[in-house]
């Protein structure tokens, strides 16, 4: 039961992130890829939220959707950014931000902060995950894979 | 890697332009949402090419500076960046231009089309049908069921399109997060209101998630991670006011 309801979100999540991808005019050759992240980063995010908690496996999905973007971008000659964003837009907080604001409209403060400060915390621990992944590449990935591309295109 | 230089007469001119190809490049990347670093790194890429012997750029998310020294003479130029948008396929496009320039394959004429020539704009409704399409599959994922799939899809699809043709006017930025999420929050309420078994969170989290500013988010963080503080705290401000119009068009309706 457990596995089949992990895989329907995650196929939601493939189609979300395609579809996405093309919203944004994405370059048709990435968007299998990213479409592919989004599906592993929602499985990843799903079957880790039980043991881990919200922010620990959203940031483990983050960063395993960002590290398999800077590797795929050698092979694809695009940038990150390109495959990386569409890929982790399933694991954007919606249901939170939407909690945050359904809390401050019915004038529930004290809920409404907590959801806020709830929400930024998750959405920080995805955004480290995703620079924490460009830097590595930047810094540990070796340069000369770039330099040697580029020879072969002449 | 240099390509060669212009002689005599043309020598300013020539520098000139290859300034002016580096300012195009960077503004273009920062018009379509690419990082900050990005922006940068294509105009020191495209000078260092040219020869230039000292390069210094900088990116903000609102406009940028180059200046460039050819042969002990320097060059400093700046431009203006107004809109701000995401479009994934230039960014990818601009980066080859900048990298194709840098190793030879491009020349200063042909790198200088290539970043004019703009890519053909795509039908509106294919877009929003794109963006809507999406929108209901992360309503699944948010909670919605089946049953809310050609709802939220519906929903977000009108909305779509209503940013886009705003977008296509000039004018974007809050008010238009406003209108869009107070109609999406609308829509979500009435068609509640016809279907009462509706999941109406699930709607309305599936019409607004178009409209979030992830990548500004995430670049506002990066930006600030990398040293860029200046276009960091300016991205995390764009973001949080983005984030602002939209929970207050939401909120306002679900209080009502």
């Amino acid at each position: 039961m457990m596995a089949w309801r992990l895989l329907a979100e995650g196929l939601c999540a493939l189609l979300a992130t395609a579809f996405f991808a093309l919203s944004l005019k994405g370059p048709r050759r990435t968007i299998p890829a990213a479409a592919l992240l989004g599906l592993l980063g929602q499985i990843l995010y799903s079957a880790l939220k039980g043991p881990l908690g919200d922010n620990a496996s959203v940031f483990l999905a983050a960063f395993a959707v960002c590290m398999l973007a800077e590797l795929l971008t050698r092979r694809l000659k695009a940038p990150a950014t390109v495959i990386s964003f569409p890929a982790v837009i399933p694991l954007v907080p919606g249901v939170m931000l939407y909690r945050t604001m359904l809390c401050f409209a019915e004038g529930d403060y004290e809920a409404g902060s907590s959801a806020l400060i709830a929400t930024i915390i998750y959405a920080g621990c995805m955004a480290i995950a995703i620079t924490l992944a460009a830097m590595i590449a930047k810094h540990f990935f070796p340069a000369r894979l770039r330099e040697k591309r580029t020879e072969n295109d002449k | 890697m240099a390509e060669k230089r212009g002689c005599g007469m043309n020598t300013q001119d020539e520098n000139e332009r290859r300034v002016k190809l580096a300012l195009m490049l960077s503004a273009e990347m920062l018009k379509n949402g690419g990082e900050t670093y990005r922006a940068e790194d294509c105009a020191l890429r495209v000078l260092a090419a040219a020869g230039s012997a000292d390069t210094q750029v900088m990116a903000m998310p609102t406009n940028i500076l180059v200046t460039a020294t050819f042969d002990g003479q320097t060059i400093t130029r700046s431009r203006s960046v107004r809109v701000r948008a995401v479009d994934l396929g230039e960014i990818d496009r601009l980066n080859t231009v900048s990298r194709a320039y840098a190793s030879g394959m491009l020349d200063l004429e042909g790198a200088m089309a290539a970043v004019s020539a703009a890519s053909p704009p795509r039908p509106v409704w294919l877009m929003s049908l794109y963006a809507c399409l999406s929108a209901a599959f992360l309503t699944c994922i948010f909670g919605g069921s089946w049953r809310e799939f050609p709802f939220a899809a519906l929903i977000a699809f009108a909305s779509q399109f209503a940013v886009r043709c705003w977008k296509k006017a000039g004018k974007y930025g809050f008010m238009t997060n406003l209108f869009c999420s107070v109609f999406t929050a609308v829509c979500a309420r009435l068609l509640a209101l016809a279907v009462p078994s509706l999941n109406i969170g699930a709607l309305i989290i599936g019409g607004i998630m178009p409209l979030l500013p992830g990548l500004s988010m995430t670049n506002a963080i990066r930006d600030t991670i990398n040293g860029d503080l200046v276009s960091g705290s300016a991205r995390a401000l764009e973001a949080l006011l983005a984030c602002v119009a939209i929970a207050a068009g939401v909120g306002v309706v679900l209080s009502l």
